[in-house]
């Protein structure tokens, strides 16, 4: 570049630019006619930077319910603003009186650079409801380029939306409304009459409360545009009042005055629970708590074998009961919570065996398939056995299927049959193969010696405790019976075989003895107290003295504790 | 003749007086053998003959607090709550400072638990604060354990949910209710029937 011009401003165009945001160094030197070149001078170098884009820029559409006067406003600024101005306009629409002119505001900060901005209108016009505001942002940047503007409308809208004929009902119908419900988790209603002349309504919002208008239950909640309410997943708390409040919101953001309805009851019948606890130590004590589990129930009852027995009240939805049992035999206890939304009444068997000193007894379950029977001396003294099944054992004992006699600790003074039946009354069939296992101290299943019985399988026990099925692996005689000797003839030497019937018992006194055709004893064989089982004697052909006997018919007879005798004969052949 | 005769009499007579003062020792049992026999018996399940055993203590020595301990168990075991409570309360005022005095708390508690009496939580930890880890030396299946569950249906029948909660946990630790609700209350006086068919 040169120059010949004396002036001392001069005007050159680049032969090729930069681009945009490129940088031109124009160095000035001047040299005289005389071939006199003034280099350096100082402050002759410059650095330009090279910019032919307009300002990128946007505007947020202010929130129209508090648009003012004053109101600050959002924009963005992108790229390309580095120096320059940035100009907001606004201009009223018609039916706006003082909307000649824009409204030039300058806004702080005319160099804002790029990013999100605040800026503040200071001399906006009056705003009248109802009316379209548009308004402009000019963007100049220091090289000049002003083409951009960005524009965003507004309608002024202070006014919130009209609830005057809102109307509220409970319930899933806009023709009649509920007082109460039966549902618990999910509340509904429907509601019309909110009206908006300006900007519409964007929103409908509602709150679950305790009390009109109350948000306690559930706090405002967004139902766009539909006024029809389900809220679900909620606990509501029977016998109490909820109420739903709704309120809408317009196009401007403005919120209405909120409206209730006139509250929803929810109901049911009673629902209640009885749980039994055995006392620990005086075992005819029975506590019976009562538990209203929907707190429906304005009082109960509670009768016990027909009787009604008092109760205490712990709170307004627990009872106690503190009862002594009187009689041996399933304890009918019959709760009824009385409510205005109907009674209900809780049958509960409580199986009680009363175990005698001097008789006989009998403790069933209450589904007949485990049974207890002691004989006179298996307690010393007269007492109460709950029976209760698996349900109401705690899992970590293991013991699906299976049933408690008592408290698991008493030792009878006599052992006592267990039975159980292993599948349906009536079959038979299902119990080979079945074993009763007690549940020891120790946590772990012991098999008891079982043997068949019709439908039932049984054995025997010294302990009350825990008790269930299982497979049979210990194999006793169910019955006691004297097989036949062999040999017969023999000459001396004969086995006698006999079982122990474990129906007898676990252990008896049993007798083998051989008697002559003159019925006077010859020798005993066996004479003790024995488990049930199979044994074996051998009588080698001699008397109580060891002498031989002579040749001839002889019988040998098999007598137990239990009443049971039998004779076989024998032939001896010397 | 006759001297030899009167030697041999007193000599029996001696014998006799030696024999009877031998005897006098163990034919007069002092009061703790007439309960220790109570206790045996009870053992036995013999209620009504151990009653009548602490009963003979008793009236030896009525400040011998075991003879009311024994008494209270006894008639415990036969299911006369209010009488087991009275002799337990008579017991409990002579101020035993042995593990009797614990026995005594706990067989209490028991039998104030049957009655109804809110009083039973009391006695069941006050018997655990004085032998934490008690086990009834006279009947081994009854232990602490027992109070425990004592405690927690006592709170649970005085409307004390939470404390109730505390006690049961003490049993099955992984058992966990919120006892502000009422299934929440239901299932806590479920788990202690569970609990009472186990104990």
């Amino acid at each position: 570049m040169s120059a010949t011009a004396t002036d001392s401003v001069w005007t050159y165009s680049l032969i090729t630019p930069a681009g945009n945001d490129g940088f031109v160094t124009v160095t000035i030197s001047a040299t005289d006619l005389a071939g006199n070149q003034v280099v350096p001078i100082s402050g002759n170098t410059s650095t330009l930077k090279v910019d032919n884009t307009s300002p990128i820029l946007a505007i947020t559409a202010p929130n129209a319910a508090s648009f003012t006067r004053t109101t600050a406003l959002s924009y963005t600024l992108g790229e390309d603003l580095f120096s320059g101005q940035v100009i907001w306009t606004w201009e009223g629409n018609a039916g706006v009186t003082d909307n000649a002119s824009p409204h030039v505001e300058p806004l702080a900060g005319t160099e804002p650079g790029a990013g999100s901005h605040t800026g503040v209108l200071t001399n906006a016009p009056p705003l009248v409801q109802a009316a379209a505001y548009t308004l402009q942002l000019i963007g100049v940047d220091g090289a000049g380029n002003a083409d951009t503007f960005a524009v965003a409308t507004v309608t002024y809208d202070t006014l919130a939306p009209v609830i005057g004929g809102v109307t509220v009902y409970d319930g899933d119908s806009l023709l009649f409304d509920i007082d109460s419900t039966q549902a618990a988790s999910t509340i509904q209603a429907n509601f019309s009459g909110f009206s908006e002349a300006t900007s519409g309504i964007a929103l409908y919002e509602y709150a679950l409360g305790s009390t009109a208008g109350g948000t306690d239950v559930l706090d405002w909640t967004a139902n766009g545009t539909d006024t029809s309410i389900t809220a679900s997943g909620l606990q509501l708390a029977y016998k109490n009042y909820y109420y739903v409040t709704v309120r809408a919101t317009d196009g401007a953001g403005n919120v209405s005055d909120s409206v209730s309805s006139d509250g929803v009851r929810i109901i049911a019948r009673p629902r209640l629970t009885v749980s039994v606890v055995q006392n620990s130590v005086l075992v005819n004590y029975l506590q019976i708590f009562v538990n209203d589990t929907l707190g429906m129930a304005d009082s109960i009852r509670v009768v016990a074998d027909s009787v009604r027995v008092a109760h205490a009240i712990v709170d307004s939805t627990t009872y106690v009961v503190n009862h002594k049992i009187l009689e041996a035999g399933t304890l009918e206890l019959a709760v009824t919570g009385f409510s205005f939304s109907g009674d209900t009444t809780l049958p509960t068997s409580v199986p009680i065996a009363l175990a005698r000193k001097a008789q006989g007894w009998v403790a069933t379950s209450a589904d007949q398939h485990f049974r207890v029977e002691g004989q006179p001396g298996a307690v010393n003294e007269d007492r109460y056995f709950l029976v209760v099944d698996s349900t109401l054992f705690v899992p970590s004992e293991n013991s699906g299927g299976a049933y408690r006699l008592g408290d698991g600790q008493f030792l009878f003074a006599a052992p006592v049959r267990v039975n159980m039946r292993p599948g349906p009354a009536g079959l038979a069939k299902g119990t080979a193969g079945q074993a009763i296992y007690s549940l020891g101290s120790d946590g772990h299943w012991k098999e008891l010696p079982t043997v068949d019985n019709e439908d039932f399988v049984t054995a025997w026990a010294s302990h009350t405790g825990i008790f269930r099925l299982g497979r049979r692996t210990i194999i006793v005689p169910q019955t006691t019976s004297l097989h036949q000797n062999y040999p017969n003839p023999f000459n001396p030497t004969t086995r006698i075989v006999f079982d122990l019937g474990y129906l007898d018992g676990p252990r008896q006194p049993a007798a083998v003895e051989i008697y002559d055709l003159l019925g006077r004893r010859v020798i005993t064989l066996f004479d003790r107290e024995a488990s049930a089982g199979r044994y074996e004697v051998v009588w080698r052909g001699t008397d109580a003295r060891g002498m031989h006997v002579a040749s001839g018919v002889y019988f040998v007879r098999l007598a137990t504790r239990s009443g049971y005798h039998v004779t076989k004969k024998m032939l001896l052949v010397r | 003749m006759v001297r030899g005769l009167l030697t041999i009499a007193f000599s029996l007579a001696g014998l006799m007086l030696l024999a009877i003062g031998g005897c006098r020792d163990r034919l007069s049992p002092e009061t703790p053998d007439y309960v220790e026999y109570g206790w045996e018996l009870l053992a036995e399940q013999n209620y009504r003959e151990s009653i009548a055993q602490f009963e003979v203590g008793k009236t030896e020595d009525a400040t011998y607090a075991d003879s009311w301990n024994g008494l209270g168990w006894a008639y415990a075991k036969l299911g006369a709550a209010d009488t087991s409570a009275s002799r337990f309360t008579v017991g409990a005022a002579l101020n035993d400072t042995t593990i009797v005095a614990t026995e005594i708390l706990a067989g209490r508690s028991f039998s104030r638990l049957a009655l109804g009496d809110t009083n039973a939580v009391a006695d069941a930890k006050a018997a655990l604060t004085r032998t934490p880890a008690w086990e009834f030396a006279r009947d081994p299946s009854l232990s602490y354990l027992h109070l425990y569950l004592t405690v927690a249906s006592g709170f649970y029948s005085w409307g004390k949910f939470d404390s109730s909660l505390v006690w049961v946990r003490k049993l099955d630790d992984s058992f966990s209710v919120d006892v502000t609700t009422l299934p929440g209350r239901s299932k806590l006086a479920a788990k202690l029937q569970d609990l009472g068919n186990e104990f």
